[in-house]
């Protein structure tokens, strides 16, 4: 390969930020369309890198190194296998969507859009990056984007959310950076890079320190409980835009930190506190669908089916066998795609409602029917109907963690149900039945609004149908993972 | 001694200040007051000559008047971040109405970036308590310039408590001399060689360190810091919050690391639970501020705690470390101090709730004030999270891993009272809607010290080559 092509991809939306401050303020349509733009390009990038990806091949592809920090042991190094990439292609795809779910922000539009471009540079890169320090910063760099996004075109409480969101995660993230140094300094390498760490496996006595280091950043932005309190109100306040990203990406990066970092750096501590993590998974998987079912909200209820379908992905991590850890990536994607879409839904239903709330909607079927059946859509999708792509991942992770955690496993299944139960009230009263008498006559969905849907609804009906060219890619990169887990 | 045998190019610099100082307060007397308006820039020139002759001098270990004066790497990098800082602040000064004439303004500031530059290269107790009195007598006089009653008040609260540190101090150093028998740092180091800790050593170090202490504002003697930040004109908090500074680290990494290394593992302990006190208090008290610039004096004693951190460590990568964090706050603290300076040129007020809509009135005061909070923060990719990356990292090197703990966790609650300045300026509606102008050198110094906080965040390679680090 002749050109960085990885490299571009991270770094072409601050090109675009950058560029974004040369259009005056007031042509919004044509920053709106820039950033489209961009991101556009930035996708199309990342579908070159899909179709240049050798498949079966185990190992990094799409290497870049370069030396950055030598002194310290510190260099830029990214790259992709079968785990990240899915990712990777998800994060450019959702960037795209919410770059059409934030059309009809009014206010700020071109801090808006710099933001967004900002924030996907941290996503990217925290899927990419082969290097400690580089991971870290990606890591940290989503923060101060999704602050602002938050905090400037979030609901009523927005600054409260906005900071528990940056303070939750900063503690969470803080500490693994000392874990980060720890490691640099006991692995006997002299080295951040992953993949050298990786292969030589770590063996000290500081192992515990690291492990509960990483673990509480990463668990934080799961999140696990008991580390989730800032997900309901984050998602709660944020704008669509950003509740799609905040959902359908920075979750994942807990999650993806878990199988890239703990797991295959930390194989043996991991193994040893992976009932640990399978209870709170399993904990985080009942009582988010318990308090799902409670909520009133639409995206309140979205946010607490998050938490628990995210429990079900780490339910699925712990129990590190091939079936589940492969279910656990196609979850990861499901549900980046899936709530993705119900935000998005959430998101436009309340643009024209103006309310949220389940009680006073209904009848959306016959005001607004083509959104009202996308939500449903998206709805069936979350409780894991079979031909949609939420139902094989969950299906792998159940068939895959049944033979090593069985009781918490039936736990997880008898969830399910919990699951349907408030997803379908939601369905029930929001969206069918009589409209309310203070409704008056809304507009369906848009143009804009179908395009931004439609490739959500296309992957979720492919992946659900016919989920093995996905599993081709995922299949090999887990085999690698449960390869080191087994040699230490 | 001979002073035709002495090697004047190792206090070159020095005397560049020193004769510019003379020019502009001469200046001062001779000029008329239109004049004098350009004096500001006479010493802008000045440092940045200064800066030149201490770049030639790079890589060269000198040593003269009789050991007592020593030119070498760590003493070049500091005179470097401090004349830097300095020309900043001149250059953000430029076309603000100072308190003073101009020329009594700009040579008290060169009268005491000499004595910084001189502490810097102390390599003698007398010559280091000689030159730590040239760096905090100007400020004292330039605190109080407002000549209001608050500023009077600060100033009589520096100058007490800066007297009381001092003679703290010198008691130290007299029990030092009366131990060791020199004052030279170098056969201090020779006589200590070997000894056992002797109780009247360990009174000497813990009077030097309380002296020093406070110069550098580390709890429990930070109290006059907050206030003299707060009260102060701003050009002068400014110059305040970065080189004075300079000279106390400066001290401490000559003194302790140089001369009392024998003395390590006890030093290193206290400057550890000093580091401890410095970053909770500091931060747990930021948090209940109003008033931005008492908010950044606050934070000024939380940093002086990290960077106390690189003492603790006690060995060279931590004094690196320490080198390299403090050039990267000093910038961030510096911008943030101009920050104010431009708003409260414009009449706008300090307390936090001023600062509401700046993105609009100001939107690159706005973007240069949340990057260098970003950056004290400790967040990527600005500078300061280098800074406390190399700094803890220096500290787990050393086995101190629960001292990095502390300082993460620190900066997680830093993150708690920067925001609410960031939170003012980009979440809330201003109350007017007027535009703030900026001076064009204020404006620039800004944007500088942004460009050189986010590019040492991206590439601190750039520097840490140079430390050697």
């Amino acid at each position: 390969m002749s050109y960085p092509i990885i490299t571009i991809i991270i770094f072409l939306p601050v090109l675009g930020a950058l560029l974004l401050q040369f259009v005056p303020r007031s042509r919004a349509n044509l920053i709106r369309t820039f950033a489209l733009l961009v991101t556009l390009i930035d996708l199309g990038l990342g579908i070159v890198v899909l179709t240049g990806y050798k498949l079966g091949q185990a190992g990094m592809q799409f290497v870049e190194k370069a030396s950055w920090i030598p002194k310290a042991g510190i260099s830029y190094h990214v790259g992709l296998d079968g785990i990240s990439l899915p990712l990777f292609e998800l994060t450019l795809l959702l960037t795209v969507v919410a770059v059409l779910a934030s059309w009809s922000i009014k206010d700020r539009v071109r801090e808006h859009y710099s933001l967004m471009l900002l924030l996907a540079v941290g996503m990217l890169g925290t899927f990419v990056a082969l290097d400690f320090v580089l991971f870290y910063i990606f890591w940290e760099l989503v923060l101060i984007p999704m602050y602002f996004i938050i905090g400037i075109w979030g609901g009523e409480n927005r600054n409260y959310a906005a900071v528990k969101f940056f303070l939750y995660t900063l503690a969470g993230s803080v500490l693994m950076l000392v874990g980060i140094i720890t490691l640099y300094f006991t692995s006997g390498l002299g080295t951040f890079d992953m993949v050298k760490l990786m292969q030589a496996g770590y063996h000290s006595q500081y192992g515990l320190f690291i492990f509960i280091t990483f673990f509480l950043g990463f668990a934080v932005k799961v999140p696990m409980w008991p580390f989730h309190t800032w997900l309901p109100d984050a998602h709660v306040q944020a704008p669509a835009a950003g509740s799609v990203l905040l959902a359908g990406i920075l979750l994942k990066m807990g999650t993806y930190a878990f199988i890239r970092i703990v797991v295959q750096i930390l194989p043996a501590e991991f193994v040893k506190f992976a009932p640990f993590i399978a209870v709170l998974a399993v904990i985080s998987i009942v009582y988010g669908a318990y308090t799902a079912l409670a909520q009133q909200d639409l995206k309140k209820m979205v946010a607490y089916s998050s938490v628990s379908h995210m429990g079900y992905v780490m339910l699925g991590i712990a129990a590190l066998t091939p079936v589940a850890l492969n279910g656990a990536v196609l979850q990861m994607v499901a549900h980046g795609l899936i709530t993705g879409m119900l935000f998005l839904m959430v998101g436009y239903i309340y643009e024209r409602t103006h309310t949220r709330d389940i009680k006073k909607l209904g009848g959306l079927s016959i005001k607004i029917p083509i959104l009202g059946g996308m939500f449903v859509f998206a709805a069936l999708a979350s409780l894991g109907l079979p031909g949609l792509s939420g139902f094989v991942g969950e299906l792998l992770i159940l068939l895959g963690s049944y033979s090593v955690f069985k009781i918490f496993t039936i736990f997880a299944v008898l969830t399910l149900a919990l699951t349907s139960f408030y997803l379908i009230r939601a369905n029930q009263n929001a969206i069918f039945g009589m409209p309310q008498s203070w409704m008056g006559d809304f507009k369906d969905a848009s143009g804009r609004e179908l395009i931004s849907a439609l490739p959500l609804i296309i992957l979720i009906v492919a992946i659900g149908v016919y989920p093995q060219p996905i599993l081709h890619y995922i299949n090999p990169a887990v085999n690698t993972v449960l390869q080191i887990v087994r040699g230490s | 001694m001979d002073w035709s045998q002495v090697n004047w190019m190792a206090i070159m610099p020095e005397l560049i200040i020193l004769g510019f100082a003379i020019i502009v307060l001469l200046g001062e007397l001779f000029l008329n007051s239109d004049a004098r308006r350009s004096l500001g820039a006479v010493a802008l020139v000045g440092i940045i000559i200064a800066i030149v002759s201490v770049i030639r001098l790079w890589g060269i270990n000198i040593t003269e008047f009789n050991g007592m004066f020593s030119v070498d790497l760590t003493a070049n990098v500091l005179k470097l971040i401090l004349l830097i800082t300095t020309a900043l602040v001149v250059l953000g000064t430029l076309k603000v109405k100072v308190t003073l004439g101009e020329g009594e303004f700009f040579s008290l500031m060169l009268f005491s970036v000499l004595g910084t530059m001189l502490m810097a290269s102390a390599t003698d107790l007398i010559m280091l308590f000689i030159a730590l009195e040239l760096t905090v007598l100007p400020a004292y006089v330039l605190v109080a310039s407002k000549r209001d009653a608050r500023s009077a008040e600060v100033a009589l609260k520096y100058f007490l408590l800066g007297i009381v540190a001092s003679v703290i101090l010198l008691y130290g150093m007299t029990l030092l001399f009366g131990a060791t028998g020199s004052t030279n740092f170098a056969a201090i180091t020779n006589s200590l060689h070997g000894h056992s800790l002797e109780p009247m050593l360990l009174v000497a170090i813990l009077m030097i360190m309380v002296g020093l202490g406070f110069k550098v504002a580390a709890v429990p003697f930070h109290f006059w810091a907050p206030d003299v930040y707060e009260g102060s004109p701003v050009p002068v908090a400014s110059y305040l919050s970065a080189g004075p500074k300079a000279g106390g680290f400066a001290a401490l990494i000559h003194l302790f690391p140089v001369a009392l290394a024998s003395a390590a593992p006890a030093w290193a302990t206290f400057f550890a639970i000093l580091a401890v006190l410095s970053m909770f208090t500091g931060n747990l008290v930021a948090l209940a501020q109003t008033h931005v610039r008492r908010l950044l004096g606050y934070s000024a004693v939380a940093h002086t705690g990290y960077l106390l951190v690189g003492l603790a460590v006690a060995n060279r990568i931590g004094y690196s470390s320490m080198i390299f964090y403090f050039f990267v706050y000093s910038l961030a603290a510096l911008g943030a101090f101009l920050v104010v300076l431009a708003t409260t040129e414009r009449g706008i007020g300090e307390n936090i709730t001023d600062f509401a809509g700046l993105h609009k009135r100001a939107p690159v005061l706005a973007i240069a004030m949340a990057v260098f909070l970003f950056s004290l923060v400790g967040l990527p990719p600005f500078a300061g999270f280098m800074g406390k990356f190399f700094l803890f990292k220096a500290a787990v090197s050393s086995n101190l891993i629960w001292l990095a703990i502390i300082g993460v966790l620190n900066s997680a609650i830093s993150f708690g009272y920067y925001v609410t300045i960031i939170r003012q300026m980009y979440l809330v509606s201003p109350e007017s809607d007027g535009t703030v102008t900026i001076s064009k050198p204020l404006y620039l110094s800004i944007v500088l010290i942004m460009a050189a906080v986010i590019f040492f965040g991206v590439y601190p390679t750039a520097f840490l080559s140079i430390i050697k680090l």
